[in-house]
Parts: structure tokens; C-alpha cells; sequence
């Protein structure tokens, strides 16, 4: 098992692990607090990402609504810090299984609608975990079901793990369970459900025909991307410690994340990072850097915008060329 | 192709007639249009001359005075400009950037009448995005990647939760506008306004005093904050023995004849509805009740932001009077110096903005902030541990703005050196008026109680308020 | 349970919201039969509209609701030819860039779009002050209630819309031909329908509605903020997704529901507030139920034909 995710092309481990030593040993003495900051934001992004690409990339499935299962595992593991003294590590995995289990209750009524209805349904069912959010509210510290703080002194931040309390420990903890996360999902395209997905991803009726059970991968794969992300929201809440809103988990972090995953490339797992990199990193360089900041603040939804119009109508082209469109 | 080369040609002359045709939408990183002549400058004594020794307590005690920018002398500011940075939030339904535009534009008046010491002081902002890892990243940003000197003018909803840790562990003094409770929480953080939690508790004085039936409803939108800036008006309105209930609306407000509607028939006939808004938000609900034929069913109340002239306008006659809007700073058509100033900058350096509570708070920020730097040796300035002490240090501030003078405080349970305020009612044409004269936030809850006891130790403010009672309203 | 009388103006509210979505639905759904776009820029387009327009009207910060007076009432009409035209641009521009790939990805097109309005619009009019752009209107009270002419107005324009749009692709012969292309494009394309002159002309009355619809909501909304203006297509996709993107009538009657029940679980309170906190899950809640409905026995295919 493990010899087949390491051989798995998708992997490319050497690249990886260089990416890796990379990620944990050189960046924090390279970059200053801020990028540091953002890199660790885009760890966490790349998963989300990673998990919507993996569904339309391998499995044909479009969602316009990973960021539910991405507030979802937020929600949960924020709640659970503040309730709970489990380690950081299983907390994690708590809320991107609870994010899991409503992604595949998601699923379920999803997998009765096809292509362009299924995008609708999940932007519809995303909509709805914001709405639902947005009341919820994120725990800060207080007492109750949601936690919420009603004097200032309850409030507190949401505890990072011992290990991992300052920003650039934190990042490496962030990197080191992206790292697992994108292992999982190599070792699940490596396996068997990879090559079922595969096989859906090509032609639903001859899937069927072969004999594979199109809706139990279906639905594995809903549960493997929401518990992607629901690991993810985990990982922001720490992140981000204070004043947790749903602005992560919102209509437009919904279509801005879609535009970014195809702007990224969904061919492979590599593309998720680069989607990571287009919303976390680029946006604050160009802020930074390039003419006024507020100028660039504001226009950057248009920059992304025409990112993915571009990205819709180059990989048209290209397929067109290829004669795939006939 | 030529088809598609007219349409794109029609898009960008849309779009351009647009633009010509808006006069709004001043971004940060336009500057503020420069004056041929300052007129705050013109009214200024002779510059002093003689400035050596005791130049910084010189500047201090010119700039106290708030008859002019900043040393007052004219003289353009040349050389390395300071920079003061800051964390702000704009966002549709949630935009404060007209309080440090309008820092801006003091800062502007400052660099043409000798800037800090002949240096020009300038203002970045972050836009958080109302996102916290924004917030939490632009903070990290402006100290450690920019290494600005000083942080503040901001006006964020998530800046004070995210960053008060941040910036006290890097020993920064912040002066900005507050929102949320950390802002008034935090020993490091001292805000020149009291914020919606303080100035909801204010209204909600204002409401129960005209004697509301027997419910109030507060009402705010859905935030991470929202729960504490209503709650202290909720404690007083039951302490008076009225029945309280507390809404949220996501924001931006989508229906706001439902949301009228709704919070007209929660009060009952002859409650009272206390709004926690900002203007574009407030004004959809009152319009909507206007239309609704709501005015006079409920005893109406909001906190400062609605305390605005275009606010005034848009509300016109039939609001005449009828809701009752406490304002953290001195009316706007107050006559004396400190305001007469502000009304000179606004008009001349920013004169796209209309007068309004948030500029106000932005414009007060910057005098505090070149009030500390003047007072400072003009070789420690671009040192920022001086400079944090010597903003940390500010007591006794005089502005016409504020009721009392202003104090940084570094209080352990938190400061709000701005905690006494005016109730004002539209005047039905432009303006609004005072009906209270200054007045005491009641103290009810810990940080405020704590706050009155170290102002009553002395050093910090005054006793008395510094009042005006002019023409215009009908006294309290 | 709010008494009864409380509910009546909130009824109205909410009929003349459903008859906006209504309306926003007839235009999605006739667009995507005949070209296989869901058109996610529907908001974005007529917010874009409204702030040009309130431009042109010497709308500023100082002068946040513009009077509008002489020749300058010319300008709502302009409203309804911006939008119309800008999804004729769109339609004839981009949209045939992307004509061979399968819906989703047409559709994902206008996502692109709305983002790029959205940037436009945010950097262009800053969002500091109010701005408003009332379309004329008188007010008038039926038992207690006071109902404005554009709620009136909503309603009937809603009526008119899924009727005359309903008559329209039945009797002439450009609605034939949209029926035929929605039908099967390649076919209809072989037997000599002119597709993209047709296609246009979808382009264009979708647009026109949008027009319309983008002339009442700000007066509706009281504001005209961009967020709520762009946005307002999701919860109006709903109506449409219960009509399956197909049928006009189902669509009206969803989105008055959709519309109705939204409004009337406002003033809830006691024990049953959280259902005026969570009504805006009314639109989610009744395009899953009818999803789960439609799709109990089959896989739900779009418009006739696997548009994927």
C-alpha cells in the first residue's frame, strides 16, 4: 500500500520531500512574520483545493460547495478545543469526520443529479451551512452549545496544540498535516477507488457495466473530499485563533474557490497548491507590491475573474485541438 | 471580428461613463486632492521662530489648542516622511475606511504647515477584509515586513481581537476607532471613540429616559461581535425594569421592510427600537419604516454612526426629532476651534466626504497622533519604542470633539477615555441637533467601573465636562 | 406564532419578493434552454446596471439618492438597455468561446464574470456610504397595511412575465426556434435554425428581464449594496432548480412560495425565533426537498437530454 502512494505518479515523491525539508527547515528563516503567516493559510487552503480538484478532476464530480465541509470541520473543532482537552491531532480528525459524514449526506442527494444540476445543488446545500453558520457562530470561549462569550473576559482565543503555540511552530504543524492529507488522497487514487473513480470519471454506464458500484464511490469520494476539508477548517480555526466569521465559508469563498481550482489546473493534486498559492499568496504580493494596495485589494475578484475565464477558454481551445469536443 | 471589437468598445465606454460621472469612490492610495492654499494655516499665529530647546513643549502646547494642523507654520514638510499604519475594515455593509481616509487628510494639513518637526507624517491602510487572518496577517505586515513606526488611526471590526495580543507583545501603543469589546479590553489599545457596546448603552439611556411602554428591542447585524454590543444596553434597559429582546439581520440588510416591520411589532406600540448600525445599513431600516407609516409606533434610538449630516439629509422631515442618536463626539456645526478645523480640513483636503462620526474619530486619531510625535525629540522618531511611550503617554488631551480630554490610559482591564457623549435628533433638513448637552455612559459593567476609579484618582482627565451649549439645540 | 394581522404586510413583502425571483428564474430558464447557460452573473449584471445608472444620474456620496428629474427619467429605461446589452455582449462575445464545452462549463463562465463585476464594482463605488435608487412610487393602505405601487408592480410584472414569455415561445417563430434548440441544438441547427441569431435574441430578453427586475429591487431592498444585489440570484436560482430549469410555471409558483414563506417567518419570536433567524434557508430548503422529490426514482437529466 504504502510502496504504491509513494510510486503513484501523481505523487512525485522527490519532488515532495524536497518541498517538504523546504517547507519546514528554510522558509521560516527566509520569510518574515507575515509571509509566514500566509504560507501557513495557504497549507490550509491547498487542502480544501486539493479536495475539490480531486472530485472534478478524478471523479467527474463538480461541487460547487467544499467550503461547507470546510466550515463544518471548523465549527466542530473549534467547539471541541475550547470544550475538550483531546489532543490537537485527533481533534482534526473528529471534525473532519463529523464534516464527512454530512458531506456524504450531501452526498447522497446529490448523486441523483448530473454534472451541471449536482454544481447547483451543492452551491444551493453550501448556501445553507452558511446561513446556518452565520447563526451558529464560531465559539469563543464561552459557556453553552455554541460557546459564544458574553462578557469580554470569557473570551479567549482557540488553543493551538502545546507543540505548535507560535506562529512559525504552528506552520509546521500545518505543513506536516497537509503533507498527510494529500498522502491519504494520493493513497486513495493509487488504489482501488482510484481506479474505480477512474473508471466513473470516463463513462458512468460502462462503469456500471464492469461492475463497479458507481454509487458507493461516488459516495466515497464525497466523504474523502469533506473530510479534506473538514481537517482543513480545523487547521484555520487555530490559525486564525480570534473572531471567526463565515467569511471563509460563504457564497463568494464558494465561487472564488472554484475559480481558483480550475485557475490551479485539476489534472493533478499539484494544481491544488498552485490554487493555494493564486488565493493566499499572490493576492498579498500584488497588494504589497505592485501600484496602490487598496487598488489591488479591491480589483483583485476581477483579476481572478478573468483568471478563470481565460483558464475556461485556453483549456477549451485545447481540447478542441485534441478534437475532443466533436 | 469587428462585431466583437464595437461591443468591447461599448463595454469600456460604459464603464468610462461611469466613471466621469462618479464623483465618489475615493480610494486610499488617491491622495487627497493638494490645497493651493491651507486654510487652517492662514488662521494660525506666526510660526515660531525661535523654536530650540523647548521646541517639542512649544508644539505641544500650539497643537493642544486645535486652531490649527500641527505646528500651524505653512511651511511645506519635506524629507524621510513617518509612516503610521493601520488595520481597517471596508467591506460591503461594514465600511470605516472614511475614519482613516479622513486621518488622511489631517496628516495632509500637517505636512503643509511644517509636518512633524518638518518631516511629513503619512497613513497606510490594510484592508482586513473583515476576514481575521487578513487582519491578523496586515498587523504582522505593517511591523515586521514595513517596520512602521506607530499603529493607529484604524477602524476595524476584527483588528482588536485579532492583533491587541500581537501588539502589546511587540510593545506597540495603538490609537485607533474600536468596534468589538477588545478594543476597550486591551491595556495597549486606547480608542478615541467608545464603540457601538458603550454608545448602544448611551442611546439606550436617551430611549428609556422618554419612557418606552414596556419593551426595547436592540438590534445588530450578525458578527463575531455582535452578542457584546448589544448586551450592556440589554443590562440597562432590564435594570429599568423593561423587558428586553436583542435581533440580528445578516448583513448586508436584504429586506428592510421586513426588517421594520419586525422590529416595530417585537417592541410593541410605544416601545423602543435601538439600532447598532453603520448608515448604509441604518438608513435602509428607517426609510423603510418611514414607509411603513412606523415612526411614531416606537420611541426610536441608535449609537454614534448615524450621527452623520448625509444621514440627515436622506432622512429628511419626517425624522424631525424622532430618533434619538448618541454621538461619542461634539456636533458637527459646533462652532468652536477644534471642530472649526475639522470642518476646514474635511472641506479642503477630503472634500468628497461628507462630516460624519467616523471622520470625526479618524480626524481626533490623527491630532492625538501628531500631537504625541511633536512632543517627542525629533531624533527619536523613527525609534518605535519612543514612540509608542510617548503615544502611551498622552494624558489630558484637550478636543472640542470630545466631552473630556483624552488619555491613552495603558489600564490594566482596558481603557475608554471617551466615556461621556451627547444625545442628538435630526433636524429634519441637514444637520443634527443636541437635545442632552455631554452626559455619563452609566457604569455598568466592570471595565467602565474601573475606568471611572482611575479617572477619579486624577491626572488623567478632568472632572467636568468640557460642554457646549450652543444655539442650535434645546439643552438638557 | 405572530397573530394574523401582523402577517399581512409581511405577506405582501414576500409576494413581491417572489414575484423578483419569479422573474429572475423565467430569465435563467429561458436562457439555458436555449443556449445551456445558467447565467450565475444575473445579479452581478443588473447591480453593475444600477450603479452605472445611479452614476449617470449624479448620484455621489454627497448626494446619495439621486433626484431624478427632466430628461434624466429617460435613465430607467437605460437601466433595462445596459443590462440587456451587456448580456448580449457576454452572449456574443465570450459565451461562443466556451459553446462546445458541456453547461457546467458554460456556466462556470459567468462565475468568471460575476467575479470580475464584483471587483469592478467594489473598486469603482466604495462601499462607505448609502446609496439608493428609487424607481417613482406612490403608497397606498389596505386594512392597516401600507403597500407601495412597486410591490403592486412587482407582482403584476411577474404575472405578465411568465405569461408572455410562455405565449411568446409557443406562437412566434423565434420561440419555435428556442424551443427546437433546447430541444436538440445540432438538429435544429441542420435543418436550418438560425442558432446564433437565435441564441442572441435569448441573450437579449434575459437581459431585458434582468433590466426590469434590477429596476424595482433597489427600491425593494431600500438600499442598492452590491452584495445583496449580487447575490439575489442564488436564493431566485431556487425557484428555478424546483422547475428543473425547464418549466416556466413550476418556477413562478416556487418562487412566490419561496418568496412568501421567506417573509412571513420573520416576525416569529417566543420559541420559534430561531425560524425568522434560519429563514434564510427557505430557498435551500425547498430546492433540496424538491431535488429529492424529482430525483426519487431516476437520475434527474436536465432539459430533456444528459447536458454533461
Amino acid at each position: 500500500m504504502v510502496g504504491r502512494v509513494f510510486s503513484h505518479r501523481a505523487f512525485q515523491p522527490t519532488i515532495a520531500a524536497g518541498l517538504m525539508v523546504f517547507a519546514l527547515f528554510a522558509m521560516p528563516s527566509i520569510f518574515d512574520a507575515t509571509w509566514i503567516f500566509n504560507f501557513t493559510q495557504m497549507a490550509i487552503y491547498s487542502m480544501v483545493a486539493a479536495s475539490v480538484g480531486m472530485l472534478y478532476g478524478r471523479v467527474g464530480l463538480v461541487s460547487l460547495g467544499q467550503v461547507a465541509p470546510y466550515g463544518i470541520g471548523a465549527w466542530v473543532t473549534i467547539r471541541l478545543a475550547f470544550a475538550t482537552d483531546i489532543p490537537y491531532p485527533i481533534l482534526l480528525a473528529i471534525g473532519g469526520g463529523v464534516a464527512a459524514i454530512i458531506g456524504l449526506l450531501i452526498g447522497l442527494p446529490a448523486l441523483r443529479v448530473s454534472g451541471l444540476y449536482l454544481a447547483l445543488v451543492t452551491l444551493m446545500l453550501a448556501v445553507g451551512v452558511e446561513v446556518i453558520l452565520f447563526r451558529l457562530k464560531f465559539a469563543n470561549g464561552g459557556p453553552g452549545f455554541n460557546g459564544l462569550a458574553l462578557t469580554m473576559s470569557d473570551r479567549a482565543p482557540v488553543p493551538r496544540p502545546a507543540f505548535a503555540e507560535g506562529d512559525i511552530a504552528y506552520f509546521r504543524f500545518v505543513v506536516i498535516v497537509a503533507c498527510v492529507i494529500f498522502m491519504l488522497a494520493v493513497a486513495f487514487l493509487a488504489s482501488k477507488p482510484g481506479r474505480a473513480w477512474a473508471s466513473v470519471h470516463q463513462s458512468e454506464p460502462s462503469a456500471l457495466a464492469s461492475g463497479i458500484s458507481v454509487t458507493r464511490y461516488k459516495l466515497m469520494a464525497f466523504g474523502l473530499a469533506a473530510f479534506m476539508a473538514g481537517v482543513a477548517g480545523g487547521l484555520y480555526g487555530a490559525h486564525v485563533q480570534w473572531s471567526i466569521g463565515v467569511d471563509q465559508f460563504n457564497r463568494q469563498a464558494a465561487l472564488f474557490l472554484i475559480a481558483v481550482v480550475l485557475m490551479g489546473g485539476i489534472g493533478s493534486l499539484w494544481g491544488a497548491l498552485l490554487a493555494a498559492f493564486f488565493a493566499t499568496i499572490l493576492l498579498p504580493f500584488l497588494t504589497q507590491n505592485v501600484i496602490g494596495h487598496q487598488f489591488w485589494n479591491d480589483f483583485a475578484l476581477t483579476i481572478f475573474g478573468i483568471g478563470l475565464m481565460i483558464n475556461l477558454i485556453q483549456t477549451t481551445r485545447a481540447m478542441d485541438k485534441k478534437g475532443l469536443l466533436e | 471580428m469587428l462585431r466583437k471589437l464595437t461591443a468591447i468598445a461599448f463595454v469600456f465606454v460604459l464603464v468610462a461613463a461611469a466613471c466621469a460621472s462618479d464623483d465618489d469612490a475615493d480610494t486610499a492610495d488617491t491622495q487627497a486632492p493638494a490645497a493651493t492654499e491651507a486654510p487652517a494655516a492662514t488662521e494660525a499665529p506666526a510660526p515660531a521662530d525661535d523654536m530650540d530647546d523647548d521646541m517639542a513643549d512649544d508644539a505641544m502646547a500650539m497643537d493642544q489648542a486645535g486652531d490649527f494642523c500641527g505646528l500651524g507654520t505653512g511651511e511645506p514638510a519635506t524629507g524621510e516622511p513617518i509612516v503610521i499604519g493601520n488595520v481597517t475594515t471596508s467591506i460591503p455593509g461594514i465600511d470605516f475606511s472614511s475614519g482613516p481616509l479622513m486621518m488622511q487628510a489631517y496628516f495632509d494639513c500637517v505636512n503643509d504647515n511644517g509636518g512633524i518637526h518638518g518631516r511629513p507624517i503619512q497613513m497606510v491602510w490594510e484592508n482586513d477584509n473583515g476576514t481575521p487572518e487578513d487582519a491578523a496577517a496586515a498587523a504582522r505586515k505593517l511591523i515586521e515586513t514595513d517596520q512602521l513606526v506607530a499603529i493607529g488611526g484604524g477602524f476595524s471590526i476584527l483588528d482588536c481581537p485579532v492583533n491587541a495580543a500581537y501588539y502589546e507583545e511587540q510593545g506597540y501603543n495603538v490609537v485607533l476607532a474600536g468596534v468589538p469589546g477588545e478594543c476597550f479590553s486591551s491595556p495597549n489599545i486606547a480608542a478615541t471613540n467608545m464603540g457601538p457596546a458603550y454608545s448602544l448603552l448611551g442611546a439606550a439611556q436617551a430611549v428609556v429616559a422618554k419612557g418606552p411602554a414596556n419593551k426595547v428591542v436592540t438590534t445588530t447585524g450578525v458578527s463575531p461581535a455582535a452578542e457584546y454590543a448589544n448586551s450592556l444596553a440589554g443590562v440597562f434597559i432590564e435594570q429599568a425594569g423593561l423587558e428586553w429582546e436583542d435581533v440580528q439581520y445578516e448583513l448586508p440588510i436584504q429586506d428592510a421592510t421586513s426588517v421594520a416591520l419586525d422590529l416595530v411589532s417585537r417592541a410593541g406600540d410605544g416601545g423602543g427600537v435601538l439600532l447598532n448600525y453603520t448608515p448604509p445599513e441604518g438608513l435602509k431600516i428607517l426609510k423603510a419604516a418611514e414607509e411603513q407609516g412606523l415612526i411614531d409606533r416606537v420611541i426610536w434610538g441608535s449609537s454614534t454612526p448615524l450621527n452623520d449630516s448625509s444621514v440627515a439629509v436622506a432622512l429628511g422631515s419626517a425624522w424631525a426629532g424622532k430618533i434619538n442618536i448618541n454621538a461619542e463626539f461634539s456636533l458637527l456645526d459646533d462652532p468652536r476651534p477644534d471642530i472649526e478645523l475639522y470642518r476646514q480640513v474635511s472641506a479642503e483636503y477630503w472634500p468628497e466626504s461628507p462630516l460624519g462620526s467616523f471622520q470625526q474619530m479618524g480626524f481626533v486619531a490623527g491630532r492625538i497622533i501628531v500631537h504625541a510625535l511633536l512632543g517627542m525629540d525629533p531624533a527619536d522618531l523613527d525609534d518605535p519604542v519612543a514612540v509608542n511611550a510617548a503615544i502611551g503617554a498622552v494624558k489630558n488631551f484637550q478636543s472640542d470633539h470630545l466631552c473630556k480630554p483624552w488619555y491613552f490610559g495603558g489600564l490594566p482591564q482596558g481603557n475608554v477615555p471617551n466615556n461621556w457623549d451627547y444625545n442628538v435628533v435630526p433636524d429634519g433638513v441637514d444637520r443634527m441637533i443636541d437635545e442632552s448637552g455631554c452626559f455619563e455612559i452609566a457604569a455598568i459593567e466592570p471595565i467602565l467601573v474601573a475606568v471611572r476609579e482611575a479617572e477619579a484618582a486624577g491626572g488623567l482627565t478632568s472632572d467636568e465636562p468640557n460642554n457646549w451649549k450652543g444655539g442650535l439645540g434645546s439643552g438638557g | 406564532m405572530p397573530d394574523s394581522s401582523i402577517l399581512l404586510p409581511f405577506l405582501i413583502q414576500g409576494l413581491a419578493f417572489g414575484a423578483m425571483y419569479a422573474v429572475t428564474g423565467t430569465s435563467i430558464v429561458v436562457l439555458f434552454r436555449t443556449t445551456g447557460v445558467v447565467n450565475l452573473a444575473f445579479g452581478a449584471i443588473g447591480s453593475m446596471g444600477v450603479h452605472i445608472v445611479w452614476s449617470l444620474m449624479g448620484g455621489s456620496i454627497m448626494a446619495p439618492e439621486p433626484q431624478v428629474s427632466g430628461f434624466k427619467i429617460l435613465l430607467y429605461p437605460a437601466l433595462v438597455a445596459i443590462c440587456a446589452l451587456l448580456f448580449l455582449i457576454y452572449g456574443r462575445v465570450i459565451a461562443p468561446l466556451l459553446d462546445k464545452r458541456d453547461a457546467l462549463v458554460k456556466s462556470l463562465g459567468t462565475v468568471a464574470l460575476t467575479l470580475m463585476l464584483m471587483g469592478i464594482m467594489k473598486q469603482r463605488w466604495d462601499t462607505s456610504k448609502p446609496r439608493s435608487l428609487h424607481f417613482p412610487k406612490s403608497t397606498f393602505t389596505v386594512g392597516g397595511t401600507v403597500v407601495s405601487t412597486n410591490q403592486i408592480l412587482a407582482l403584476v410584472f411577474a404575472l405578465a412575465v411568465v405569461i408572455g414569455v410562455g405565449q411568446y415561445l409557443k406562437r412566434t417563430d423565434t420561440g419555435t426556434a428556442m424551443r427546437a434548440i433546447a430541444n436538440n441544438r445540432e438538429t435544429s441547427g441542420l435543418l436550418g435554425v438560425p442558432v446564433r441569431r437565435v441564441e442572441a435574441i435569448a441573450w437579449f430578453g434575459a437581459g431585458l428581464l434582468c433590466g426590469c427586475v434590477f429596476l424595482l429591487l433597489p427600491s425593494l431592498f431600500k438600499s442598492m449594496d452590491q452584495a445583496t444585489l449580487t447575490w439575489f440570484v442564488i436564493p431566485a436560482l431556487a425557484g428555478a432548480i424546483v422547475g428543473q430549469l425547464r418549466s416556466l410555471w413550476v418556477t413562478f409558483g416556487a418562487s412566490l412560495l419561496i418568496g412568501v414563506v421567506e417573509s412571513l417567518l420573520t416576525p416569529f419570536s417566543g420559541n420559534l425565533k430561531f425560524l425568522s433567524e434560519l429563514r434564510r434557508l427557505t430557498p435551500v430548503v425547498v430546492a433540496v426537498v424538491a431535488i429529492l422529490w424529482i430525483s426519487r426514482r431516476r437520475t434527474v437529466v436536465l432539459a430533456g437530454r444528459e447536458m454533461n
